[in-house]
């Protein structure tokens, strides 16, 4: 079921907590919603679940309007952040929860019900734990638990709020590795809320970054890593080269420079780490500037470089394969050469819309 | 996409400020306000109209007259002393039942709610039992010249009686919340135990204590079951003001009555506020903290 | 040892004095618990049995005290699953909402424990006696509200009808609507939610807080006197009973009947103390980290 979100608002008081967004996720999706706390991807996802209203804006499920609609009559699944299973309930009962409320024509009987437990208690690795009480589980399995009881009832949508966030590092990266599986197995459109960039980019089909009650960009992870919209963008993700600098227009007939140029705009330039060149020698014909090794990381498949650059405050990263650094035969102190193969700038008067998308001048 | 203003008419009364995909607000808020009106808010504005229709002239001579002025003096000085009382005992209980282990803990501990459970005119003659002259402690005390039974003291001994556990069971959780961390700080730096009573320990329980010496004094004051027996309600000396208003109403002085109810609503209503403010101050304290 | 660690650290370790302080503390708090608590139970007791178990039993099979006995049943009937219904309704709302006023609202509640018993009593006299608002009309009607039972069971009412509510209140509040909220997106209807979900989950703060309402309705003395009229056998509860007896003197009947009351109350603090043990309600820190 497709799910079309349309020039949603809603204010809390003096807080704008989303300030008109849209954006229309596909039947079978996997869409993540990324931004930092506050920025209203939580409020977001509980207005498609009807756990909120908007002041304004629409929710279109399948095409249909659906704002008005109850949170119960949805037909959504939703997995809560603190998993709010019923306490006084075995694991069993949880799960069959959705199902034993049903009215009395649509309820399964129980043989049906419990075939369904079981069969997705098989499917969330939790068969022999049907009996206990969600306080017997730890956090992973009382999840999946919410999970299973959110899939009972068959939705055509699953919406997840920040559900691995209360898990340690290990069991999230496990959890979310298996909700991927899950996702290719029942292709059931799904929304997960998060705010670590790793597990939104590696999870979703398709990255939403909020910030500020605004939808800041949304494609595919690979998109949003390599083009990011704006340096909110940038800074969130994180792992990126920051220059402030000035955008010099070139000026001159047939657009060689020669002296003619004129400071147009003040800056900021990203250049992800990777995307930095390192030489020993001064390469002809280019803008590279001379640095210093400060620190080099050598654990791990990438060499991570510390560079001082004369006049840049803060220090540069670069990424080296080991083959090339082993070449280089690089050790902290020595004097090199970098420049960015591609940078991409914006504009740092407060517009912040993307200038340029290649080229070098820092 | 037409997108209704105003789309959920008056679904609850405009009063809820943050929309819940709960169900049942309506339902319970009727309800609750419903009862409320009819228990609470009707009877207490019949009284108070009764009060205002003396006008303010007759109401003061009313609320003023010697025998009302001397109940006030009986009813809010034994009051005081026994919430002094109160607040002595209940602190050292709430300290033991803190800070200590001991045999028989828990039953100390479920004991301290016992004047809560007990009815009031059941202590009242169990108290004066007590004290009478051929009473099991007052046997020991008339020799002495000290006479409890139908004197102010019989009074402050019934109000202290249902007031402690207020100071108890307001004082104690503070201090078994209370971080021992913060005492082995204070002793680390060199505090002895008279220092991280008074430096680290009294600050923190000091509004407990205030909000629960407080209550014992509301409690003491409109208190009339357990002191009517002891008291031997002598009037000019040992009337209640509780006592009073029914004594006016069995002489059918239904409007003297109710002046005089009206007076002691007042101080309620006062007290009420000071609890309050209480409470929002050590809200706000402990919202410093945090 | 104490409890909580306060004094296992090494930096506290109890000196010999602080250990003598120690056991001073407790001995004086026993002490006074002792001549406060105790004697007064054992005075009820003792008094009651001073002339025998034969002129005990006597007295509490009086027709006056047994038809006291039933009234104050059938006052503690009506008015405690009244409250019941006034605390779940209350703390659903307070708890599962946001609204305009909802600290007065709170305060309003904590109204009864303010005010006098006997200005409460007062109050429906005001309302319904023959001088009050209502009361020529319901003298017309031949109702009666004041020296009759419903007077007492609404003075009961009003007395009693916090204490459930301030004991869901926090409870609910400490809670939170997470699972409630579950459910609702599970497709529960209302009452499904109530029935399946919060009432499993309050079921022990709402038995505290109804064993709470029930004791003091049971006990209740000055509200009910105001408005009780004292006609014996017909509006008389047992407390009022008591006093009737002890002000004719009639003192073994007095403390016969006081005894009934005493066991009540004792019950009702065994009842409380093995709530707090089984349930985690109103549990003390320690007993939790017992219990883990």
């Amino acid at each position: 079921m497709s799910i079309q979100v349309e020039n949603i608002r809603k204010q809390y008081g003096s807080f704008t907590a989303l300030d008109g967004v849209s954006l229309t996720i596909g039947d079978g999706e996997l869409v993540t919603l990324l931004g930092p706390s506050g920025s209203g991807k939580t409020t977001l996802l509980r207005i498609i679940a009807g756990l909120e209203s908007p002041d304004d804006g629409s929710i279109l499920l399948h095409g249909q309007e659906s704002t008005q609609h109850s949170a119960s009559k949805r037909g959504i699944g939703f997995v809560f952040q603190h998993y709010a299973l019923f306490r006084h309930m075995t694991i069993f009962e949880n799960v069959a929860f959705g199902l034993r409320v049903q009215s009395r024509q649509l309820r399964p009987s129980s043989r049906v019900i419990r075939e369904r437990v079981q069969e997705l208690l098989h499917l969330v690795q939790l068969d022999s734990y049907a009996q206990m009480y969600p306080e017997q589980l730890s956090g992973g399995q009382r999840q999946r638990v919410a999970l299973a009881r959110a899939l009972a009832v068959k939705p055509k949508v699953l919406l997840l709020d920040e559900p691995f966030s209360a898990l340690d590092a290990k069991v999230r990266k496990e959890l979310r590795d298996w909700l991927r599986r899950i996702h290719d197995e029942l292709h059931v459109t799904t929304v997960l809320v998060t705010h670590d960039q790793e597990e939104a980019l590696e999870v979703a089909d398709r990255v939403a970054i909020l910030n500020q009650g605004r939808l800041e960009q949304i494609g595919t992870p690979q998109c949003i890593y390599d083009k990011p919209a704006s340096p909110f963008v940038y800074n969130f993700l994180g792992n990126v080269n920051l220059f402030h600098g000035r955008l010099l227009a070139d000026l001159s007939p047939g657009g060689r420079g020669n002296g003619a140029e004129k400071t147009i705009h003040s800056a900021i330039g990203f250049v992800r780490p990777h995307e930095l060149e390192v030489s020993r020698d001064l390469p002809p014909d280019s803008k590279a500037v001379a640095a210093t090794v400060a620190r080099i990381h050598a654990a791990g498949p990438q060499i991570r470089l510390e560079l001082s650059i004369a006049g840049n405050g803060r220090p540069v990263t670069a990424e080296l394969g080991r083959k090339q650094f082993e070449e280089l035969g690089l050790a902290p102190g020595d004097s090199v050469f970098v420049w960015p193969q591609s940078i991409r700038l914006f504009d740092d008067g407060g517009a912040e819309s993307l200038l340029l998308d290649q080229g070098a001048g820092i | 996409m037409v997108t209704m203003p105003d789309k959920k008419p008056a679904k609850s009364w405009g009063l809820v400020t943050r929309s819940s995909p709960l169900p049942g607000f309506r339902l319970s808020m009727g309800f609750t306000l419903t009862y409320l009106t009819v228990i609470v808010l009707i009877p207490l504005t019949a009284i108070l109209l009764h009060g205002a229709r003396l006008g303010f002239g007759a109401f003061l001579h009313t609320v003023m007259a010697p025998r009302v002025l001397a109940s006030y003096r009986v009813t809010l000085g034994s009051a005081a002393a026994a919430a002094v009382l109160s607040a002595l005992f209940g602190l050292l209980l709430a300290w033991v039942l803190a800070r200590y282990d001991f045999p028989g803990k828990r039953i100390v501990d479920a004991l301290v709610d016992l004047p809560f459970a007990l009815p009031t005119a059941v202590a009242g003659i169990s108290l004066t039992a007590l004290y009478a002259e051929n009473g099991w402690i007052g046997r020991y005390l008339e020799p002495h010249g000290v006479h409890v039974v139908f004197t102010p003291i019989g009074i402050v001994m019934a109000m202290s009686f249902v007031g402690f556990p207020f100071v108890v069971r307001n004082v104690q959780p503070v201090l078994e919340d209370l971080d021992p961390a913060m005492e082995e700080a204070a002793a680390s730096l060199g505090a002895n135990v008279w220092q991280r009573f008074t430096r680290v320990i009294a600050p923190v329980a000091f509004p407990a204590l205030l909000t629960g010496t407080a209550l014992a004094f509301a409690r003491a004051a409109g208190e009339y079951g357990s002191v009517i027996f002891i008291a031997g309600n002598m009037p000019m000396k040992t009337e209640i003001t509780a006592l009073l208003i029914v004594t006016k109403l069995e002489e059918y002085d239904y409007t003297g009555a109710a002046a005089i109810a009206g007076a002691m609503l007042a101080l309620s209503f006062t007290i009420m506020l000071v609890v309050n403010l209480l409470q929002w101050w050590v809200q706000r304290r402990e919202g410093e903290r945090v | 040892m104490s409890n909580r660690g306060a004094n296992s650290s090494a930096l506290l370790l109890p000196s010999i004095q602080q250990r003598a302080g120690r056991v001073i503390l407790i001995a004086a708090a026993l002490l006074f618990l002792a001549i406060f608590l105790v004697l007064p139970v054992a005075a009820v007791f003792a008094q009651a049995f001073s002339q025998g178990w034969k002129m005990y039993s006597d007295s509490i099979h009086q027709e006056d005290v047994l038809s006291a006995l039933r009234l104050t049943g059938l006052v503690a009937c009506i008015s405690v699953p009244l409250n019941m219904l006034f605390g779940i309704a209350a703390s659903w709302a307070i708890t599962r909402f946001e609204f305009r006023g909802k600290s007065l609202l709170i305060t309003l509640i904590d109204i009864p424990l303010a005010v006098s018993p006997v200005v409460a009593g007062m109050m429906y006299v005001e309302v319904f006696g023959l001088h009050g608002w209502l009361g020529p009309w319901l003298n017309e009607h031949n109702l009666h509200v004041i020296f009759a039972v419903p007077g007492i069971v609404l003075a009961t009412v009003f007395v009693t009808f916090p204490f459930v509510a301030r004991e869901l209140i926090p409870f609910m509040q400490a809670q939170g609507s997470d699972e409630e909220v579950a459910a609702v997106v599970l497709g529960a209807s209302g009452w499904s939610i109530f029935w399946r979900v919060t009432l499993p989950n309050i079921k022990w703060a709402l038995l505290y807080g109804t064993i709470l309402a029930a004791s003091r309705s049971i006990g209740e003395f000055g509200a009910v006197s105001v408005v009780s009229g004292h006609i014996r056998g017909r509006t008389t509860t047992l407390p009022l009973q008591v006093e009737m007896l002890y002000n004719e003197y009639n003192f073994t009947a007095a403390f016969a009947a006081a005894s009934l009351l005493t066991l009540a109350a004792i019950v009702t603090l065994v009842l409380k103390k093995i709530i707090e043990l089984t349930s985690g309600v109103h549990q003390r820190s320690e007993e939790k980290e017992v219990k883990s």
